[in-house]
């Protein structure tokens, strides 16, 4: 299955659309999420959300979390983050952590195209516990999944 | 008999002898009755009086009352008018504000998509750096100070 932008134009959100394009363009050039998450820091791809995005490649297990995100986490611009998937593992409530692996997994297995929401629930650095939902994007390489990304907000 | 004035008895009652006493009480009896009748009089005079004081009172608080109660009809038809000029402002506010969230959603995506653009064509505008620098330049100025 190869990754088309147009896929996502129908079903998406003008900033899923846009997000999803980003991600796709970029992994063309660059390999590294984290390169594509600053990429897209940089064009401003914050303000499609309203709680931060992040990336997660599948394959190395190097996650990027945007600076909207990590802030609402309670981390300041300063703070040492290592970009992987332990952090959500970190930061998730575990219950939330299981359901959300368990819809995506279910997703995964689909080799379903479609943006999917997921309600998720974080424990902030402060300790307080915060809700999104998460529109999750999966985007497949040889129909294995190769990139997952995620756009958080406070509502549907 | 003799007649007596009641106030030559009134100033001198210790000089009275026995035999006027009977006349002496008839007159104070009679003196007693009259001073009531006229204290009743007056009593009723002033009852009467207050009465009707109190009659144009309540009548001036009838009207009062029916002032206060047309005025107040006429808050309340302004209050709800003015409500629903509230609500229906509220509604457009609400509307407009809609109306600009979904021109920001744009402008972002815009923004957004514009830079991804730009990220893409740096390579092929390499040779070009007038065209490329313009590129930025209206990114910077136009999309980034959106």
């Amino acid at each position: 299955m190869e990754t088309c932008i147009s896929d996502y134009m129908v079903e998406s959100s003008i900033e899923e659309f846009t997000l999803a394009a980003g991600v796709i363009k970029l992994s063309e050039r660059f390999t590294s999420v984290i390169e594509i998450g600053n990429l897209l820091q940089e064009i401003g791809s914050d303000l499609l959300t309203e709680a931060g995005f992040w990336i997660w490649d599948f394959k190395t297990q190097e996650c990027y979390y945007s600076k909207k995100f990590l802030r609402l986490l309670g981390f300041s611009d300063t703070d040492h983050i290592k970009f992987d998937s332990d952090l959500f593992k970190q930061l998730m409530l575990p219950e939330s952590l299981e359901k959300a692996m368990m819809h995506t997994g279910e997703k995964i297995q689909a080799v379903d195209r479609q943006t999917f929401v997921n309600a998720v629930h974080y424990k902030t650095v402060s300790g307080n516990i915060i809700q999104f939902y998460c529109s999750v994007t999966i985007l497949y390489e040889d129909n294995k999944a190769s990139i997952l990304f995620g756009k958080h907000d406070y509502g549907r | 008999m003799r007649t007596i004035k009641p106030q030559y008895f009134l100033a001198n009652t210790i000089m009275v002898d026995n035999e006027t006493n009977g006349d002496i009480y008839g007159l104070w009896v009679a003196a007693i009755g009259a001073l009531t009748t006229s204290i009743g009089i007056l009593a009723s005079i002033v009852i009467k009086k207050n009465e009707t004081k109190k009659t144009v009172e309540l009548e001036q608080i009838k009207v009062d009352k029916a002032n206060i109660e047309k005025d107040l009809k006429e808050a309340l038809v302004k209050v709800t008018e003015l409500t629903r000029q509230m609500e229906s402002q509220r509604s457009a506010i609400a509307e407009k504000d809609t109306e600009i969230i979904g021109h920001m959603r744009k402008i972002y995506a815009a923004k957004v998509s514009f830079g991804l653009l730009l990220l893409q064509y740096e390579k092929v505008f390499e040779n070009d750096k007038t065209s490329l620098a313009l590129m930025k330049q209206f990114y910077e100025k136009i999309i980034i100070d959106q």
